[in-house]
């Protein structure tokens, strides 16, 4: 999954050198709270599944343990 | 047969507010460029010595004069809001007095989405021959719902008030409404114990918004509507030729045209100048599209709204009013 949601942001970001871990967190890649939403929302359609937002989604492991909770 | 439009008004507060005052005059911690990057706003109108009850009465003058209708000939008033600064009579009594009518007189509150569920109870009241001619009035007060030291909300809203004049016509041709509901994403209390002798004391909270979560459900539920209103009325996007938005953040708008595939030019924005009016926004931009033309007869328009509940829907019209 970690590998899916790293390609999704290298090409939001039209980036290719980043290196995603569930530590990266949205404000070490200079995204905005909305840009993230933005960013959630495209990994929720690679993957196939609904990420409920309940709270602040801060990092890739918060988007993780949600996108694995459904 | 169900209703056209024949007339739109707007009315505003006589005071301006930019980014840059908003944040002298609050303290809050922002910066213009910060609130244009994060929600498309420069400014919004703000009462100051004004009520809401004046600028929905001047607002509904107005529709009835750009109508070309007697106020005499009205015979439903429907207000949405979320509250004047009466509790009791309502908006749209108040209304009703101004004008001189004695017809049925409501109002409504679905939050942003009034406009459209307005204009479901208009085109119900109109093809069960209860009434022909209806005022369709949305005001809203937002900067007395707004915690003014709360800087994510507080930089979002605006005041005033606009409306239509609805009348016995072919124009609407769609009309859907839902609620997916989520009450705490958009959540304000208020006071309601009063003095009575037997309630718990309870205390208000000014209006809470969860913006990531709400930005979530806006795009998501826009491209839900747009989608479902083409294909039910076998249309192309193409086909549209102007989809107006609830104007709640350009950012919203903008990224669900970027996953609906779809031609930005085609979306008329004023959040730039007036911020989110809730309810407002909708009929606002029809004016503005009427006064400056750019609505000619024959036009199909697609207007989408989501709001606290949450509630969304979205509206199809055949644009039959000529250009004055």
């Amino acid at each position: 999954m970690l590998e899916t949601i790293e390609t999704v942001i290298k090409e939001y970001m039209n980036k290719d050198d980043l290196t995603i871990t569930a530590e990266t967190t949205f404000a070490s890649l200079d995204l905005d709270s909305l840009e993230s939403v933005e960013l959630v929302m495209k990994i929720e359609e690679e993957l196939g599944t609904t990420i409920d937002m309940n709270g602040e989604v801060n990092s890739i492991g918060d988007v993780l343990a949600l996108a694995g909770a459904n | 047969m169900t209703l056209s439009i024949a007339g739109t008004g707007l009315s505003l507060p006589s005071r301006r507010v930019s980014n840059d005052e908003l944040a002298q005059i609050t303290g809050i911690e922002t910066t213009d460029e910060w609130i244009q990057t994060m929600t498309g706003i420069s400014s919004r109108y703000m009462i100051t010595t004004e009520t809401l009850v004046e600028l929905a009465e001047k607002a509904a003058v107005d529709a009835l004069a750009d109508a070309q209708i007697d106020p005499s000939d009205v015979d439903y008033i429907i207000a949405a809001t979320m509250g004047c600064e009466t509790s009791t009579p309502s908006l749209a009594c108040h209304i009703a007095e101004h004008i001189g009518v004695q017809c049925p007189a409501v109002d409504l509150n679905a939050a942003c989405v009034g406009f459209l569920y307005a204009l479901d109870y208009a085109a119900g009241l109109i093809q069960r021959g209860r009434a022909s001619t209806i005022l369709i009035i949305t005001g809203e007060r937002m900067s007395a719902h707004i915690d003014w030291t709360d800087r994510r909300t507080c930089i979002l809203f605006g005041d005033g008030a606009a409306g239509v004049v609805a009348t016995a016509g072919s124009g609407l041709t769609y009309l859907n409404l839902q609620t997916r509901p989520d009450t705490e994403v958009i959540y304000q209390y208020r006071r309601m114990c009063g003095n009575s002798p037997l309630a718990t004391p309870d205390e208000e909270t000014p209006m809470h918004l969860e913006g990531q979560k709400v930005f979530k459900y806006a795009v998501s539920l826009m491209e839900q509507e747009i989608t479902t209103a083409l294909e039910t009325l076998n249309l192309q996007a193409e086909d549209i030729d102007h989809y107006l938005i609830h104007q709640a953040n350009r950012r919203i708008i903008d990224f669900a045209i970027e996953r609906l595939g779809l031609s930005p030019e085609k979306f008329p924005m004023n959040i730039d100048q007036y911020g989110n009016m809730s309810a407002v926004s909708i009929p606002a931009l029809l004016h503005e599209m009427r006064q400056n033309n750019t609505i000619q007869p024959g036009d199909t328009l697609l207007l989408c709204a989501f709001g606290a509940g949450m509630t969304c829907g979205s509206s199809v019209i055949r644009w039959e009013t000529p250009t004055r």
